[in-house]
């Protein structure tokens, strides 16, 4: 074999020595450049002794509104930084910043050895430091060795407590959060979105931080930015585009806090855009981003109104009269009603089983058919359909049209709401615990039934579009920092299961209630333009009940479907519907400048 | 001993080693931490062991090590998998024993030479068949496959390091070895189309020239080609931060906070060390401590940095003559084991070393391979010594068939 032999072997030793040689005299030259050509330039390097890496925060990037009012944005704010290499004792060191601070030492040292990345790399002691402070340090300069100071962005929320819960707010990510960062993307003291937008789109807004080299004598001595090595430019957060109008939101949420405590939810029915999302109270979520002071996070945490929660996704109510257009429309899809169906008239109360069940009109309604039930709400015409209809063939429709499920809307913690079923009275009540008299309540929405705000937008919205049941959301592109532009597309999750036909009979309900002369909701009618709605009040049994008001309008192609719940306000006709009306003008006179808005019938 | 004793090849082995010890010595002079500064202590303690394991190899008739090859192959096989089975998944590369923490990596590539070189030296063979090499191809995948998941990159490249110098020394064509290695040489090419065109052409050319059998012709092409196509795939599935690893894996640069300081800080130290160096003790970064790894992976630098571009030379004059040793043993050896193992240990030699220097002045990516002899790592003294105490018995019975 040629491999064998002695010449071949021979031959291929010697290339493998030269090779290897080869090798060597490129180490050799490079080390002869770096040592000895370039050495000085080393040799200062390492005179000045090195670099150290100091992390430039991005910027999150901002929210604007549909005609792109800034809604958040960022601010400056100074740093606190400590180098651990130049400082001599590190308890000491903790507990006379913790006093210039006026914060606890051992929070001081905590930070520091959660924070520690190595004797050279600067931690993170404090956000968000007043200028006063900062002042006080760089005149004691000297007594703080090792203390630095850097501008970093801040979030800010120009707009103080309005809309606060459809951004949320940010924070530092905490120990379980960086945790679950699989990607490694966040270091300790990161700010990450912790509610709402914030936190939906988080991975969108936070951008990329940035780097820059400092340079630090032998002795530790910072001697600022190294010049031949340029720092790394941090990427701002993309931007984030609502559909959202400020110019509404500022009206329902202004008129809500005058009335107390409560929800608006305005879609548009064509595409599940959101205009608005009120919840009241509301919160400063300038308070989580910057220093929170100890009394302004306790007012918060100890109001009884819960301003941190947002009552558009996370209250639940029973939906009240408003129900009653989807137990009509169980009626028609089920052969049990038609148009004018009629059954025994309303004299104010009627006794189901043994117990006796009132009307909210003492005097009764007498004989109506299903649109004249619907517009004047009487309770004694549904219980009757309700009882007809059933439990079963009710829930069923409500599960149908998706009550108890989440709208799918983009922001975090939407809970589901409840439908009762014969299977859960099983549960609550046992077997043979409660009776088929149960549905007479529900009919008329009140009892185990419960909703969101924005579920009865989502559902008044699909029976004002045909039945089409759109996903809610309230981004509608995203722009980066590149200037690609991501379109949030809307979703279609679902329809109403009613008939055209049948729908066509519940909007003639809906527009006798603001227009009928014995509607309910009369003060929200409009010139020129037909309103659908519904008043209802759900009964609470902690306190005053609640006033609803969900409406849809022009009643064909509507563009805007509003939800209003006011809490312990009483009936629905009377608060929550002028609130709806001055959200509908305002509505028509920004988008429909050739309709008169104006009403048709004064208060 | 006397004139079969290669004292030239030992005295080098053990300069390395000792001034390797020195330089831990004063890489953790500057240390708080007392288990740091006993590193040098310890490192003392990693030599003699290795001398010792060096005298007890010297000592031992070579015939039992080749007789034995695949026993120490197989057993090794089956150290590497309880360890990846005990630590159920969570990746590490030490046993721990009494109070020393034992790398099998480093005798899995001691075993994998010595088994190769057995099968390659007692192969038949007809002519053109290439069968062969994929056999040993399996030999070598299995432990590199088994430490790549520890995971320990650096150690399973040696391992391919082993495969391309036995099959060099085999007097396999220079055209050969490279249609081999073709698919990773394709995989790097194909992250841009033209690149890859180019080397695909190219490939062409030498599957032609190199008059293979057709069978054989097309196995290359198509490999090729499923590489070529199918990393652009693979590479635009991998989520942003897996792409961002790869990179500076390749280029430290592009990552200033990891990998990239520890380069940026590594060529400072090389750079300030000058003619004669900063002096034994002095030179700020190694005093500072700003290269985290100083004692371990980047002692080249302390090296560079205390006694400059004179003791550089002078530790690179001692690597040559080791591995011209080496060589010149495996050319001189009769015995065709002997030969290929002798050749295969000094290969891990020169490939540790190049790549370590290389990565000290920043011509190579960070892999974590130890510099021979004078990192600190008790393991791989003990295999490097073993290597010399093969080399230096081999070179006693040169003459042995």
């Amino acid at each position: 074999m040629i491999a064998d032999s002695p010449e071949r072997r021979k031959t291929n030793y010697r290339i493998l020595i030269l090779a290897i040689l080869a090798f060597m005299l490129f180490i050799v030259v490079k080390l002869f450049g770096m040592q000895l050509f370039s050495g000085g330039v080393y040799k200062k390097a390492s005179e000045r002794n090195s670099v150290r890496i100091v992390p430039i925060s991005a910027p999150r990037g901002l929210i604007k509104d549909r005609d792109g009012t800034t809604l958040v944005k960022n601010r400056p704010s100074y740093s606190m930084y400590m180098v651990p290499y130049e400082v001599k004792n590190l308890d000491s060191m903790s507990i006379k910043i913790a006093e210039v601070l006026k914060e606890n030492p051992e929070e001081i040292r905590n930070r520091i050895s959660q924070g520690w990345k190595g004797r050279f790399q600067p931690i993170r002691l404090k956000r968000d430091v007043d200028f006063g402070t900062v002042c006080h340090f760089e005149e004691h300069a000297l007594d703080f060795p090792g203390i630095m100071f850097q501008v970093e962005p801040t979030r800010l929320y120009p707009q103080s407590n309005l809309g606060s819960h459809i951004w949320g707010y940010v924070g530092e990510a905490t120990a379980e959060e960086l945790e679950e960062d699989a990607e490694n993307r966040y270091a300790l003291g990161d700010i990450v979105g912790k509610e709402g937008l914030e936190k939906q789109y988080e991975e969108y807004l936070r951008g990329v931080n940035g780097l820059k080299y400092i340079e630090i004598t032998a002795a530790g001595k910072m001697l600022g930015e190294l010049t031949d090595k340029e720092r790394i430019k941090p990427v701002r957060g993309s931007e984030l585009v609502l559909e959202l109008d400020w110019e509404l939101q500022n009206i329902a949420e202004k008129e809500l806090l005058e009335r107390g405590s409560g929800a608006v939810v305005a879609l548009d029915p064509r595409d599940g855009a959101v205009r608005i999302m009120a919840s009241v109270p509301n919160f400063d979520a300038n308070l989580f981003s910057g220093v929170v002071s100890r009394e302004a996070w306790d007012a918060v945490m100890s109001d009884s109104l819960h301003p941190l929660y947002n009552r558009s996704i996370k209250g639940t109510y029973p939906p009240g009269s408003t129900m009653k257009l989807f137990t009509a429309a169980a009626g028609l899809e089920n052969d049990i009603v038609v148009e004018n169906s009629t059954f025994d008239p309303c004299l104010g109360a009627r006794r189901f089983g043994n117990r006796p069940f009132r009307c909210w009109r003492p005097g009764g309604h007498g004989k109506l058919d299903l649109v004249g039930a619907i517009i004047q709400s009487c309770d004694i015409y549904f219980y009757q359909l309700g009882v007809q209809e059933g439990l079963d063939i009710w829930s069923k429709f409500c599960k149908d049209s998706r009550f108890g499920m989440r709208t799918g809307i983009d922001l975090p913690g939407e809970v589901t709401g409840l439908v009762p079923s014969a299977r859960y009275f099983d549960k609550r009540y046992g077997k043979s615990g409660w009776t088929r008299y149960l549905v007479v309540n529900l009919s008329i929405g009140q009892g185990e039934l419960l909703v969101t705000p924005l579920q009865m937008a989502v559902l008044f919205a699909a029976l004002g579009n045909g039945g089409i049941i759109y996903s809610p959301r309230l981004a509608s592109r995203i722009i980066t920092y590149g200037g690609d532009i991501i379109k949030i597309e809307p979703e279609i999750v679902g329809s109403l299961p009613v008939s055209e036909e049948n729908l066509e009979i519940l909007k003639k309900g809906l527009l006798g209630v603001t227009t009928h002369e014995r509607g309910t909701a009369r003060v929200a009618a409009l010139k020129d333009i037909d309103v659908g709605g519904k008043t209802g009040t759900a009964q609470n049994p902690h306190g005053e009940d609640h006033a609803l008001f969900i409406c849809f309008a022009p009643l064909e192609n509507p563009e805007i479907a509003i939800a209003v719940i006011v809490e312990n306000a009483g009936h629905g006709g009377s608060v929550a519907a002028p609130l709806a009306k001055k959200i509908l003008l305002k509505y028509f006179e920004e988008y429909r400048a050739d309709i008169n808005p104006v009403k048709k019938i004064d208060i | 001993m006397g004139k079969t004793f290669d004292w030239s090849l030992f005295v080098a082995a053990l300069l390395l080693s000792i001034i390797g010890i020195v330089l831990i010595y004063a890489a953790s002079y500057y240390s708080l931490q007392p288990e740091t500064k006993a590193l040098s202590l310890k490192q003392l303690i990693w030599l003699g062991i290795g001398l010792g394991v060096c005298a007890g190899i010297y000592f031992t008739p070579l015939k039992i090590h080749e007789a034995f090859s695949f026993v120490y192959y197989f057993s090794i096989i089956v150290v590497l998998i309880i360890l990846l089975a005990t630590t159920g998944g969570v990746a590490t590369r030490w046993f721990r024993l009494g109070g020393f923490n034992i790398q099998p990596s480093e005798l899995a590539k001691l075993a994998v030479v010595l088994a190769v070189s057995r099968y390659i030296a007692f192969r038949k063979i007809k002519p053109g068949d290439l069968s062969w090499i994929f056999v040993i191809l399996l030999f070598i995948s299995v432990p590199a496959a088994l430490v790549l998941v520890q995971p320990d990159l650096g150690s399973s490249l040696v391992f391919f390091a082993i495969f391309i110098a036995m099959l060099f020394w085999s007097g396999l064509p220079l055209t050969k070895i490279i249609l081999i290695i073709s698919p990773i040489i394709s995989l790097i090419c194909a992250f841009h189309w033209f690149s890859w065109a180019v080397f695909f052409f190219l490939l062409l050319v030498l599957v032609f020239v190199s008059r293979l059998r057709i069978s054989q012709g097309s196995f290359f092409v198509t490999v090729n080609l499923a590489v070529g196509m199918i990393t652009p795939i693979m590479w635009n599935k991998l989520h942003d931060y897996q792409k961002m690893r790869i990179i500076t894996f390749l280029d430290p640069g592009q990552d200033p906070r990891g990998a990239g300081y520890q380069i940026i800080q590594s060529k400072i130290a090389v750079g300030a060390g000058g003619l004669f160096g900063q002096g034994f003790l002095q030179g700020t970064q190694t005093k500072l401590n700003f290269l985290p790894e100083q004692h371990t992976d980047f002692i080249f630098s302390v090296l560079a940095e205390q006694f400059g571009f004179v003791g550089c030379l002078i530790v690179l004059i001692l690597f040559a003559w080791i591995i011209y040793r080496g060589f010149a043993i495996a050319l001189k050896a009769r015995n065709q084991f002997y030969s290929y193992a002798a050749c295969g240990l000094t290969a891990v030699l020169v490939f540790q070393a190049i790549i370590n220097i290389g990565m000290t002045i920043g011509l190579m990516p960070v892999t974590g391979l130890p510099l021979p002899f004078m990192s600190y790592g008790g393991s791989s003294m003990v295999f490097f010594w073993a290597s010399i105490g093969l080399l230096l018995t081999i070179n006693r019975n040169w003459q042995e068939y």
